[in-house]
Parts: C-alpha cells; structure tokens; sequence
C-alpha cells in the first residue's frame, strides 16, 4: 500500500517537474582538417544567433554550439531547436558555415512570461555623450572591455513591467524564461574568414591576424585587436567595439556605438553614427556624413591624420606633442575654448581656411592634421593661446 | 475415441456421497475472505481514482497557472505585449512624424532631405523585418528591444540633424582664421 502511495507521489511529482525545467544542449560539435594558409577560406553565415570567434590551438577548424535553457517546457525547446539549422560543408579550401535562426538569440536572451507586460520604456539620458569630457586611452579601453551582456536588473531599469491586473511588477526569474547560447567559431591563425552576419552578435577573442572580410547587418562586433591591412569591414546598425585596429577598411552606418581603443593604417568611411576613438595612431583617414566624432587622443607619431565631413560634429582634443592642423570649411562653425568662430556659407560652396597651426618645432613633431569639413560643427578642447585673425571678410 | 455424454451419469457414482460435517462454517469463512480481498482491492482503485482526479486537476492547474503557456486562442487575437507595442509604436511615429515636417521647413538642401528620406525609409523597412521575428517570438526582450531602438533611432536622428542645422543657420557677420 506505502509502496504504491510512494508510485502515485512519484509520478505526480515527474508530471509537474517535467513541464518546466533547465536545460544544456549541444546543437553542434564538429572538427574540420583544414590547411592552415590564406589559401583556405572560412564563410561564416550568421542569422539571428551569437558567435564567438577565435584562434584555435591545433590549425584544425572547430565549431561548437550549445544552448541552455532555463523555464523552456518540452515542447517549447523543440520549437526552438526546430527554428535553428547549422549546416557545414568543406569542398576543397572552402569552408563553408550556416548558423541560422529564425528566431533571435542572443548569448543571454530573456522571454517574458503571459502574465507580465512592458508598461513603459524608461528613457535614458540621450545626451549624455554630448558632453566633452577627455577620456584616456585607458578608460576608453576600460569602456570597450565592460560586459554588455543584459542582466535582469538592467531589464527593470530599461522597463516598467506589470501584471494583467495593472500592478508593477519586476521582472524576476519567476517571470521569465533564459536562454543561454555558446556558439564558438576556432580557426588557424592563417585563414581567410568571410563573415556575413545579419542581426549577429560576434565576439572576437584574442588578437586576430586572420584577413577577414565582415559584412554585417544589425546586431554586434565586439574585438580584441584587428590586425590585418586586408581587413573589409562593412557594418550597418552594428554595435561595434574594438580594442584596436590595425588597418583595414571600415565602412561604418548607422552605428549609435563605436569604441575604439586605438586605430592605425585605417581608412573609415562613415555615416550617421556616433564614433569614439581613444587614439589615432599612423595613417589614419575618416570620411563622414553626418556622425558624431570623439577624437580623444593622438600617438606621438600618428604622421597625419584626416578627416572629409559633411554634417559632421566633432569633439576635437588636441595632441599632446608638436603638431601641424590645418581646418577648411564651408558653413561650418568651429567651437575653440570660450570662442566660436566660423565660416559662412558660399555661393560656390567654396570651401575657406578657418585654422591654422604649423609645427612650433619643439619637441616631437607627432603629426599633420586636416579637416576638410562642410556644414559641419567643430569641438576643440586645448588649453593652448589662441591668436585670432580677423580677415578674409566676405 | 467417441463417448455418449450421458453415460456419464447411468452408475450414479457419488449420488450417496454426504457431504462432510461443518460444511456450511467452512463455506462461510470461504466467503467472508473473498469478500475481504475484494473491499482491499475496491480500496486501491479507490485510491487510483483519488489519483487520477489529482493528475486532471494538477494538468487543469499547470495549464491555467503555468505563466508560460500559451493558449492556441491567445496566439490568433493579439496578446497583450503585442498591444503594448502597437502602443509604443503609434507614440513614436507621430512624434517621428512631426520632427519629419519640421526638419522639412528646416532645409533646403535636397541632397540631405533626400538622403535622410532614404535613411528613414530603410529604417522603417528594418522595423518590418523585425516586426517578422516578433510576430514569432513576441515575449523574447532582445526582439522587443531592437523595435523599440529602431523607432528611439529615427526620432533621435531627426532631433540631432535639426540641433545641427539650427546651429549652423545662426548669424554670424565675419569668417575668421584662427592661428595658433
């Protein structure tokens, strides 16, 4: 009799336990024998999912994806599993990688439970970038390298939840369903890697030296050092953070964030996005419309930098050792300490001489700076003496 | 080999048998015990039944209670985050859509109302795309996010461009070099 109770319990138990639970799974583990030289192509198709990408320690090619699911029930993981697909094929010195979902995951994705509601979006302070605070190299790094990962408590400060019945609620582990995903991409250090990623988010660990063409719509690019002067980069919508970048071209839109630690022998063109470099090291060159540029700091040997605007705003601090800077405008104002100086509009759209400073020849001469710019505003922060010439009066 | 049934029965063979004393007792006590096998095995169907109205109500319960269950009538008419984001949307489209005119009376450079034309209609495009994957996974927060930061970038895009031109239309008599 004790026996049978005991079956009944048993059972009861396993028919409720078995509807919500926590869940690792692997949805794919393969290696590839591959030849470790440019020759070898790697073609990464990503829709929808998170990559991690990085060297591998053995020149064989290696892709592992896991996924982790807390509050799924059964069926609930089986449609999920049902909207991924990961196919990969070698023919020859082609590899090629197809991630894709249809629906959106994230490494750390959080599902609202029926019972509680988006109330409001709580607004975050919009402006808080324009201010012209310096940041170092350092603190720039700092900010490239803080975890973005989102935790409950950053979903109850972005949100206002409630219940069906109207009460504010807070989102809690309760109330939610996690979904945690692990895709790792391992290749030899020598490869090429085409990257196509649409709503993606790819994290790249270590230094990577491997030429990589990157053409991504929506979603991420976090980096460590990007260091190949073959490097293509084409990102629109894109979250993108690197520690440093070592050439390359960048093609940037769209883009609300855009840390770089440090850039050399790089060319980017940009649109509508606001960018903050920490440094500007060698050979670098920008060509934007209407973004927001901070250019924080200058190597002592940056050899010149720059800068084609139009519609552009610019946080401009000046290096710290010799330089040389010439700025032309057309209808563009330049911001200079208490001062604002600025170059009306011509009928030509001529553009005229609005700054000039020649190399003082003392100390390390770092640099030849120009801005080419057209109704575009200007930020310069210096603590130098200024001379004004009043002339070229129209 | 065939045998007539009925000479079975011609020797009578048993007919003067008596039946043994105490019968009657012994055919009683036989027949309480099965009567006690059958009330124990009447008790564990009892408790089957106990059960298995316990199962019904839990599956009745997980499916009313359980906050992740989804009822397939929920999933046809619009659910309530869903509302909430026809809401939110129908708030920032008119805002996006007032900040559009006055960005329109703003300037008169075609080049830039053209391009910000284009940036907007590519935006609105995304949205729908978007708008896609959340038909699909409508409680996923990353998908929630990424509609909301697509209508939060249009109207943050029309402001700044507006604070810029503003600032560059204002009058100032005399071009200047700065040497430093």
């Amino acid at each position: 009799m004790r026996r049978l109770q005991f079956k009944i319990i048993v059972t009861l138990i396993l028919l409720i336990s078995c509807d919500l639970y926590s869940q690792k799974l692997k949805v794919h583990n393969e290696e590839l024998e591959i030849n470790n030289s440019v020759e070898t192509k790697v073609f990464l198709n990503v829709d929808n999912l998170a990559f991690v990408v990085e060297k591998s320690i053995d020149d064989k090619l290696h892709i592992d994806c896991e996924l982790e699911f807390t509050n799924y029930t059964k069926a609930e993981i089986d449609e999920t599993m049902k909207a991924l697909t990961i196919n990969t094929g070698l023919k020859g010195n082609e590899v090629s990688i197809a991630a894709l979902s249809s629906r959106s995951i994230a490494p750390v994705c959080y599902v609202l439970s029926e019972d509680i509601v988006i109330k409001e979006v709580l607004s975050k302070d919009e402006e808080s970038k324009e201010k012209s605070i310096h940041k170092s190299k350092s603190s720039m790094l700092e900010e490239v390298n803080k975890e973005s990962i989102k935790t409950l408590e950053f979903l109850n400060e972005t949100f206002k939840f409630e219940d069906q019945k109207g009460n504010e609620k807070k989102v809690s582990i309760d109330n939610v369903q996690v979904l945690k995903s692990r895709f790792v991409l391992r290749i030899p250090s020598k490869v090429k890697l085409f990257i196509k990623g649409n709503d993606t988010k790819i994290k790249m660990n270590g230094r990577m030296s491997n030429e990589m063409d990157i053409d991504m719509k929506g979603g991420s690019l976090k980096a460590k050092i990007m260091e190949n002067k073959h490097n293509k980069v084409k990102m629109d919508d894109v979250d993108f953070k690197v520690e440093a970048i070592e050439g390359g071209e960048y093609a940037i839109a769209n883009v609300s964030n855009v840390l770089m630690g440090s850039i050399e022998n790089a060319k980017i063109t940009s649109e509508l996005s606001e960018m903050e470099i920490g440094e500007i090291k060698k050979n670098v060159s920008i060509v934007d419309f209407n973004s927001v540029l901070w250019l924080y700091n200058f190597s002592n040997d940056f050899e010149h930098f720059d800068l084609s605007s139009e519609y552009s705003k610019v946080h401009f601090f000046y290096p710290k050792t010799d330089y040389g800077l010439k700025v032309f405008g057309h209808n563009t104002v330049n911001y200079v300490g208490d001062m604002t100086v600025k170059m009306n509009p011509s009928k030509k759209e001529e553009k005229g001489l609005m700054m000039d400073r020649k190399p003082q020849g003392e100390g390390r001469f770092s640099g030849q700076i120009q801005f080419d710019m057209k109704h575009s505003i200007i930020h310069s922060y210096s603590n130098l003496k200024l001379e004004i010439n009043k002339h070229q009066k129209q | 080999m065939k045998k007539d049934i009925r000479d079975l029965f011609d020797g009578n063979e048993g007919s003067d048998l008596e039946l043994p004393k105490g019968h009657r007792q012994e055919f009683l006590e036989k027949l309480k015990k099965s009567k006690s096998r059958k009330s124990k095995r009447q008790g564990y169907v009892k408790i089957y039944r106990v059960a298995a109205v316990l199962i019904v109500f839990l599956s009745i319960g997980m499916v009313v209670f359980n906050p992740f269950y989804k009822d397939e009538s929920e999933v046809v008419s619009k659910s309530p985050i869903e509302l909430q984001i026809k809401n939110i949307e129908k708030g920032y489209l008119i805002s996006i859509g007032n900040e559009w005119k006055s960005f329109l009376k703003l300037t008169k450079d075609e080049k830039l109302i053209e391009r910000y034309e284009r940036k907007l209609e590519s935006l609105d495009a995304e949205y729908r795309e978007i708008l896609k994957v959340f038909k699909n996974d409508s409680n996923n927060i990353s998908v929630i996010e990424s509609l909301i930061e697509n209508l939060k970038t249009r109207l943050k895009l029309l402001k700044n461009i507006q604070a810029h031109i503003k600032l560059l239309n204002e009058k100032r008599e005399e071009n200047e070099t700065i040497t430093i």
